[in-house]
């Protein structure tokens, strides 16, 4: 074990869902391509001579709904500034953001981990405007896209307090999903709306210093993520046990070669010469704004049934995921998974409380419906799912017969009786029929009788095995069995 | 002001000035430095300082998509030479 | 009718409403007779062609809102830091030659939207940054009352247009005295409101917590006619904070309430260390006026005075800083579409290092100083509280008095190129007027006479923070009793009696 740990903390950037930008009117439309490029702009996110910003009132209210999430501390009076910088990205030569008074200073958010409920601490989080999007051209040349120029971003920053590249991605990974729940951001990392730039330091392992920390810029997926990391990690206590010291920088990850590398930047947190923002007056939270906020973090909460009581839970997995492994006795993976997705969940609790079968639902829910629901046409509902479980439960369908009955349940609507019907599942064989068929399976396998006849009970499974086959599976077994063993006397 | 720090703020204002004007340039910005300077001596009660802006609160716009009606006439096509290995700032 | 151009704008208006005068016709003479001087005096960057692009019909609603006391159907000049749409606007700088803004400035829509003709853009100190017009990136504007002097800055243009008869009213920005220090040096009015009273929305940037626009006119009235259209409240300036039912024309009837007002002087912007004796003696004068139409004239000290010219220089450069970082040539106006053969290092040296002029250039790198890590704290904080106590020191006097009185300029107008070998000499001309964008109270400079060598004077009125309409009503008090009336500067006078319309 190292005599090192890592100390990570985490810069967000989710943009904001809103139909418009953040100080314009334009569509807020994150496109992709360039051929759908420069299709939102105008003389505002152009950074036109003349223009001024006028704030979006949306995106302040899906920020004030994470603050309430989270619990944090929300400036009633915030202030803007400008961050100075050039870059061709950067249309006015500065970034409107928030400095000194963060709308949303402090908050706590749990996110489950290694087993257990962890709780990350929330430094600040605060509105901005994204920056132009650029596409480097094989010609060298680089082109600019001012669709994204503008469009709303909140900057979220923890505290230096994760230890591991895992515990980080785990907890981006819940905030993500409290970001989407709360309809607060798509927050997809592909798509380029959630973007995370980790700083990270080591220390000796406990002690409680915080050493030099460098940052790591563009990483677009959690597995760069972890694997930038992990080699900062490693390549940090190299250099301090070599005795040098390792240097505040600006890293990126190379992917091809594998390793962290330092960015030239022109300017550094020294040169930014924020002021406030000449253009914007304070923004002032009122009460009324604040309601809304709760209202809409409220709304986004789960709300299961859960053994005929009405049970709460706040946007995001992990309240759940600890109440469905202690409660519910599920494994931490399908409890996540469950908890992650809004309607595998209401599913899952109304199916339990229909019958009772935890671990049945949950592996119904989540193998047979949770992939269906991404590209199949279709649906279930938990009185349907319901009668499944009980019918393969009363033995009146077997696992082979009840997965083909939810494929057309869920393709077709129908009733679980219809289903098995129109499968042809409910035929029972006549108890004559029944005589024939052991009768002619005992005098079809001659040397497994022989194994019964020298004492091996157990082999009559083989030969039940075999009346089924004959009977398409419409046998009753255990029928089956007790008839057997009449016919050979046992 | 030292050479170092001038250069700097070019550097920071992308602005450069030629070996003719730096001369002339700097005795200028010598006298509009000097009278400026008293500034720092002033002791002034160190109190709330009030806000840049006169409002006492912005209003704030509806999330409405309004584009601009001289959006279709802008220019679509933007680009530059190469950004070379310099990044932009740490923010954004 | 070529006379009517020697007319304030509201009787000229009266003439057209009364069916006497044609607006389109007196427009077209506008225009020509501007074209016919502007070699004497270079007011303008941009002339507009002879059919004027907008309607002249004000439109209903607007007209209604003020009981049709409104400026309408005048030509008008707009000061080329104002964008306006399909015409070239530069803020008088090399780095925006050719940009054609493809919107118009609130304040310009809504002239167009009353009826109003633009008659041309006019010159300016580069980005507003000069008081005297010569720090143009094009040419300098001469002083219609001697060419060989400046007509003052930033606004020399819009000044020197309305005093030239080649417009009725201009549109101006005043940043620290921009509007009103041309106004006193070309012998016309010129207003600055209360910060946000019009709207900033197409101004292009200089220092945005100081900026306004103005106006420049011949007469109270006529400032009083054009707030009526311009000062309106503006969904696209979040700074905006205009009354929207003040009606500037009807509080010139209540001036009479004035005459037992209370104007404090100013005893710090009176020193004869400071001023001319001349610029003394005319202010003087004008006291003497105002106290025999009944005003009660008191002496009052400021004593932050001599510091506000640094505390202005540091704030304004230091925004400015930030304002002019977008003119980099990769989106508009010098530079673009950019060269892509170059690298972007170069491009942005290229674009700004040809594009901005010397005194820009230097503001740009002051701001950029005193907002740096280390250096912040001593300059530009330090100018914060300054303004700070100053805002706090004019409230304490606004307590005890209904006005502040200066002199507008410390001095008559200069000579072209005597005051450009030393930056802070040119600064030393905003000594008076910066006082009112510090403390943001709306300020008015009045002719007050002429000096013995011909030359106007202005006189400083201030009132307080959102006394708009008291301000202009004693301005219209104090041109009454003083009854100068505007008057047409000789050399123009002679150029307008060779004039064939």
């Amino acid at each position: 074990m190292s005599e090192y740990e890592a100390v990570i903390g985490l810069e967000t950037h989710a943009q904001i869902r809103t139909r418009s930008k953040q100080f314009c009117r334009c569509a807020a439309v994150n496109t992709r391509e360039i051929a759908e490029a420069n299709q939102h702009i105008c003389p505002v996110c152009l950074g036109h001579p003349g223009v001024l910003p006028v704030l979006n009132r949306e995106s302040v209210l899906q920020a004030l709904a994470l603050g309430v999430r989270v619990g944090s501390e929300i400036a009633r009076r915030s202030i803007f500034a400008r961050k100075n910088y050039f870059y061709p990205d950067l249309p006015k030569g500065y970034q409107i953001t928030q400095y000194q008074t963060p709308l949303l200073a402090g908050g706590r958010l749990e996110y489950f981990f290694d087993g257990e409920v962890r709780i990350a601490e929330l430094e600040r989080a605060h509105l901005e405007e994204d920056t132009a999007k650029i596409f480097y051209l094989p010609s060298g040349e680089v082109f600019l896209d001012y669709n994204r120029a503008g469009i709303p971003l909140l900057e979220i920053v923890t505290r230096p307090m994760f230890h591991s590249p895992a515990e980080a991605v785990a907890f981006l990974e819940e905030l993500r999903l409290v970001l989407r729940q709360l309809g607060i951001s798509h927050a997809s990392m592909e798509e380029g709306n959630f973007r995370c730039e980790p700083n990270v330091s080591v220390r000796p392992r406990g002690s409680d210093e915080l050493r030099t920390k460098t940052e790591i810029k563009n990483l677009n997926s959690y597995a760069t993520l972890m694997k930038a990391l992990s080699y900062e990690i490693e390549r940090q206590q190299v250099v301090w046990e070599s005795g040098s010291e390792v240097a505040a920088q600006t890293l990126r990850w190379d992917e091809a070669a594998a390793r962290t590398v330092p960015m030239r930047v022109k300017e550094t947190q020294a040169d930014y010469r924020y002021f406030d923002e000449p253009d914007l007056p304070p923004l002032v939270v009122e009460e009324a704004e604040l309601a809304e906020a709760r209202r809409r973090t409220e709304a986004a909460g789960h709300v299961i049934q859960w053994a005929g009581e009405e049970k709460r839970f706040p946007s995001g997995t992990a309240h759940l995921t600890a109440f469905l492994c202690l409660q519910g006795g599920l494994r931490e993976e399908d409890a996540r998974l469950l908890s992650a997705e809004p309607d595998s969940l209401a599913l899952f609790a109304e199916t339990v409380g229909l019958t009772g079968k935890v671990r049945e639902a949950a592996n119904w829910v989540l193998q047979e419906y949770r992939p269906r629901v991404r590209g199949e046409r279709g649906k279930i509902t938990a009185r349907q799912l319901g009668d499944l479980i009980n019918a393969r439960a009363a033995g009146e369908i077997g696992s082979s017969q009840a997965k083909e009955v939810f494929a057309l349940v869920f393709g077709s609507g129908k009733s679980v009786t219809e289903a098995i019907a129109e499968l042809g599942f409910d035929t029972k064989v006549a108890e004559q029929e029944l005589v024939q068929v052991c009768a002619d399976v005992i005098a079809a396998n001659p040397k497994v009788v022989a194994d019964i006849r020298r004492g091996k009970h157990a082999a009559v499974r083989a030969l039940v095995g075999g009346v089924m086959k004959q009977t398409h599976g419409n046998a009753d077994p255990r029928a089956a069995e007790a008839e057997l063993k009449r016919q050979l006397e046992l | 002001m030292k050479e170092e720090l001038l250069n700097h703020l070019c550097e920071l204002a992308r602005l450069k000035l030629s070996k003719a004007e730096e001369a002339d340039f700097a005795a200028k910005f010598a006298q509009v430095l000097a009278f400026v300077d008293e500034i720092k001596a002033l002791e002034l009660n160190a109190g709330s300082v009030l806000p840049l802006v006169m409002k006492e609160r912005q209003e704030t716009a509806e999330d409405v998509v309004c584009e601009a009606e001289s959006s279709p006439e802008l220019p679509r096509d933007y680009r530059v030479g190469s950004i070379g290995d310099l990044e932009g700032g740490d923010g954004a | 009718m070529k006379e009517l151009l020697r007319l304030p704008a509201h009787r000229v208006q009266a003439l057209i409403e009364g069916g006497e005068v044609d607006a389109r016709e007196l427009f077209l003479l506008q225009l020509r007779f501007a074209r016919f001087v502007e070699p004497e005096v270079s007011s303008f960057l941009t002339l507009a062609d002879e059919e004027p692009p907008h309607a002249s019909e004000p439109q209903v609603e607007l007209a209604a809102l003020r009981g049709n006391r409104i400026l309408s159907q005048i030509p008008v000049s707009v000061k080329d830091i104002i964008a306006t749409r399909d015409l070239a606007t530069s803020a008088g700088s090399r780095i925006l030659s050719g940009y054609v803004p493809p919107y118009d400035a609130t304040a310009v829509r809504l002239l167009k939207e009353a009826g109003n003709f633009i008659v041309g853009k006019t010159n300016l100190d580069e980005f507003g940054m000069g008081s005297s017009t010569e720090y143009s990136g094009y040419f300098p504007t001469h002083n219609p009352w001697d060419l060989s002097r400046v007509p003052g800055g930033s606004s020399g243009g819009a000044a020197s247009s309305v005093a030239a008869l080649q417009s009725f009213v201009g549109l101006g920005s005043d940043t620290g005295g921009s509007v009103r220090q041309p106004a006193a040096l070309c012998g016309v009015v010129g207003f600055k409101p209360t910060y946000g009273f019009i709207s900033r929305y197409g101004l292009i940037a200089y220092a945005s917590s100081l900026d306004h626009i103005g106006i420049t006119a011949r007469e109270v009235t006529d400032v009083a006619l054009m707030m009526n259209v311009v000062a309106r409240p503006d969904p696209l300036d979040a700074t905006s904070q205009a009354p929207p039912d003040a009606d500037y024309v009807a509080a010139l009837d209540k001036r009479g309430e004035l005459k037992s007002a209370k104007i404090g002087v100013v005893k710090e912007l009176m020193d004869p260390e400071l001023m001319d004796s001349e610029v003394i003696a005319l202010c003087e004068d004008s006291l003497r006026i105002l106290g025999s139409a009944g005003v009660d004239v008191v002496r009052v000290s400021l004593p932050e005075v001599r510091h506000l010219l640094p505390a202005y220089y540091i704030l304004a450069a230091a925004e400015a800083s930030s304002n002019l970082a977008r003119y980099d040539g990769i989106r508009y106006g010098l530079g673009f579409p950019a060269d892509t053969s170059m690298d972007l290092q170069k491009q942005y040296l290229r674009v700004r290092v040809s594009g901005f002029g010397e005194e820009v250039k230097r503001r740009i790198l002051l701001g950029t100083y005193v907002l740096s890590a280390g250096y912040a704290e001593a300059y530009y904080n330090q100018a914060r509280q300054l303004r700070r106590l100053v805002a706090a020191s004019v409230a304490d006097l606004f307590s005890k008095v209904d006005f502040l009185f200066s002199p507008t300029s410390p001095f008559l107008a200069f000579k072209l190129g005597e005051r450009m070998d030393d930056p802070t000499k040119m600064y030393a001309c905003d000594v008076c007027v910066v006082l009112a964008n510090l403390a943001n109270v709306p300020a008015i400079s009045l002719p007050a006479g002429l000096s013995r060598s011909n030359l106007p004077v202005g006189i400083q009125l201030m009132a307080p923070s959102g006394e708009d309409a008291r301000l202009l009503a004693m301005g219209r008090l104090y041109e009454e009793a003083a009854a100068f009336g505007f008057r047409t500067p000789p050399l123009v006078a002679k150029k307008l009696d060779e004039f064939k319309a």
